[in-house]
């Protein structure tokens, strides 16, 4: 496959175009006259048949296929390259009291109940407690909501600079922002409704370290998104599917309409709903998307198996396989959007990768990763440092600055 | 080059997402197209032409112009699929035999790449029709709509259906695809492809 190949092709579609000079002209004439194989590839385009075989398979192609999963490794690259070289930091000699707690546990290969510290936010005001100035600087919980909207022209609406009221307008469609600062996609009655008959897409990009967003869509359904998080979806729905696409975390209140059936789609697998509650984490780095039902029936769909699921049912897939899950905590799933963590029985990388998408910071792992589990509902108000005092009266050293979290080793 | 490119060439690199949703956007359906026509397996093609996307992000390589990021995704997408055939013929054949004999002609290759790249450009063009034009042509081509479907679907008029499927083809310029030096029996071909579009 040579450069010259693409070359040819570029003359083609310039002399389709009619920008051709007498000399590229020429050019081409004697590109063709030596390749018979062109000619043919081009000949064949003549066909209408042929044309329209092509065209129809082109444009059968799902663009939004895989184009979540490409962007979280754009945002992995992001992260990446956003390090920085390490200072030495002293860690705190721990108080001996502690360390006993922390080997007894161990010892008796239990798990770490950290519960009455988590809950016991007041206990830990956000001064640094004595001897613990390893923590550089504190990282505040999210205070405000950084959310995004990329408009159908590839426009940015950076919603926290935007003022209260109508911030946009898209295909006839007002995108509103409210005073509590929930967004509103209000379709314009007055426009008429069949000039539009294409979808027209935006996506709203909710990045970690940013508020839960809640958005109502132009046909009246709620969506909260949960940090590090993108919703894409047409200003105004047409046809016979209500089509959006999530990464990341999101709750669905979708308003009933029998006619159009609202279908989430996210990375492969379809949920599809009439009108319904329900919650679906499908963050990359926790392999697994859960979709849990809290009201109403949806239809779970991947690689051709489906599970239909009832209020409180739960299906989880994993590496394109779906399973049924009945007796799942619904406190536990809906903690997110009622402001608080919820930790039950789940080790530390669990704890910190939840941790790291609020408070947008990096975890690395210096060298073992450490044993031991925790179990807490700590508020999503509290400080990154409040947070952390759990897991460093569980024995576990680590440092923190620029917002990147090493985890050194067990104490 | 155009500023344009220079610009998302440099935006590409830095990691902006709006950068490659518009790379991906012009490249990902052609790569897909060109990697199907090698491997006549439509979910082999999409993954193939998604990696080629994963590569062009790990790697980030330096591009000068928008031309050799598309020659990287192509070329990429094309040693994967050669990758791939090899791997499916590797237990008819020795070790010896697949090194030295690729599973695939050139010349498939280079048709696979000038078929997805024009047809790819014809898409677009369809787009940036007239308003009027459009929709007709898009039920047409790319829809592959008869003329009573499209009747049905858009309320207008037979003739009218008729008239912008005619004039909108014409606005393609498609009948410049066939070459000066063309053949007697490809001029036959051509000019029953065009008064079928005229009817």
């Amino acid at each position: 496959m040579n450069e010259q190949i693409f070359h040819l092709t570029d003359l083609v579609k310039r002399k389709i175009r009619g920008e051709l000079t007498e000399s590229e002209h020429h050019e081409l004439d004697s590109l063709l006259n030596k390749s018979a194989l062109a000619r043919e590839a081009i000949e064949q385009l003549s066909n209408e048949l042929i044309l329209k075989e092509g065209l129809e398979k082109l444009n059968g192609y799902d663009l939004e296929k895989n184009r979540a999963y490409l962007k979280q490794i754009l945002y992995d690259r992001i992260l990446a390259a956003s390090e920085h070289v390490p200072k030495e930091v002293v860690m705190p000699v721990k108080r001996l009291w502690w360390r006993r707690m922390t080997i007894a546990a161990t010892v008796a290969g239990v798990l770490l109940l950290a519960h009455f510290l988590f809950n016991k936010e007041s206990q830990y005001p956000a001064s640094k407690p004595a001897g613990s100035n390893h923590m550089v600087q504190d990282v505040p919980a999210p205070d405000k909501n950084r959310a995004q909207i990329k408009l159908s022209d590839g426009s940015i609406l950076y919603l926290d600079n935007a003022g209260n009221g109508s911030v946009a307008e898209q295909a006839g469609v007002e995108i509103i922002k409210m005073a509590d600062g929930r967004i509103e996609y209000i379709v314009d009655d007055g426009a008429s409704s069949e000039a539009v008959t294409a979808l027209v897409y935006n996506t709203l990009e909710n990045p970690n370290g940013s508020k839960v967003i809640d958005m109502q869509l132009a046909d009246g359904s709620h969506v909260w998104l949960n940090a590090g998080s993108s919703l894409r979806y047409p200003v105004r729905f047409s046809g016979q599917q209500r089509k959006v696409l999530i990464t990341g975390e999101a709750y669905f209140e979708v308003s009933k309409n029998e006619k159009a059936p609202f279908v989430v789609d996210v990375n492969g697998t379809s949920i599809q709903v009439l009108g319904t509650h329900f919650n679906v984490n499908a963050y990359q780095e926790e392999g697994v998307v859960r979709t849990t039902l809290l009201e109403g029936a949806v239809k779970v769909s991947r690689n051709g198996a489906e599970l239909k699921l009832v209020p409180g049912e739960q299906a989880a897939e994993k590496n394109g396989v779906l399973t049924a899950v009945k007796e799942v905590n619904l406190e536990q799933v809906m903690a997110w959007k009622n402001g608080s963590f919820y930790f039950d029985d789940v080790d530390i990388e669990t704890v910190l990768r939840e941790v790291a998408r609020w408070y947008d910071i990096e975890v690395v792992y210096a060298g073992k990763i450490p044993e031991g589990h925790y179990r807490g509902k700590p508020s999503r108000s509290l400080s990154l440092t409040q947070i952390l005092k759990v897991i460093e009266y569980s024995g576990v050293k680590f440092k923190l600055e620029d917002k990147k979290l090493t985890i050194l080793s067990n104490g | 080059m155009a500023v344009n490119d220079i610009e998302l060439l440099r935006r590409l690199k830095q990691g902006d997402t709006v950068a490659f949703d518009h790379i991906y956007d012009l490249y990902y359906k052609p790569i897909c197209f060109f990697s199907e026509k090698i491997l006549t397996n439509q979910l082999l093609a999409e993954d193939i032409a998604t990696e080629s996307f994963v590569k062009l992000l790990q790697k980030n390589p330096e591009f000068d112009t928008i031309q050799q990021l598309r020659s990287f995704l192509y070329r990429t997408a094309k040693n994967a699929c050669i990758d791939e055939l090899r791997s499916q013929k590797r237990h008819l054949q020795s070790h010896e035999e697949i090194r030295s004999i690729s599973p695939v002609a050139e010349d498939v290759i280079e048709k696979a790449l000038i078929t997805a790249e024009l047809l790819q450009f014809i898409y677009l063009e369809i787009e940036k029709l007239p308003e009027r034009y459009r929709n007709v042509v898009r039920l047409a081509l790319v829809e592959g709509m008869e003329n009573e479907e499209i009747v049905e679907r858009t309320g207008l008029a037979n003739q009218t259906v008729r008239n912008h499927k005619a004039e909108g083809i014409k606005l393609l310029r498609l009948s410049l695809l066939h070459n000066r030096g063309v053949s007697p029996i490809l001029l036959l071909c051509i000019l029953s492809f065009l008064s079928e579009k005229n009817l």
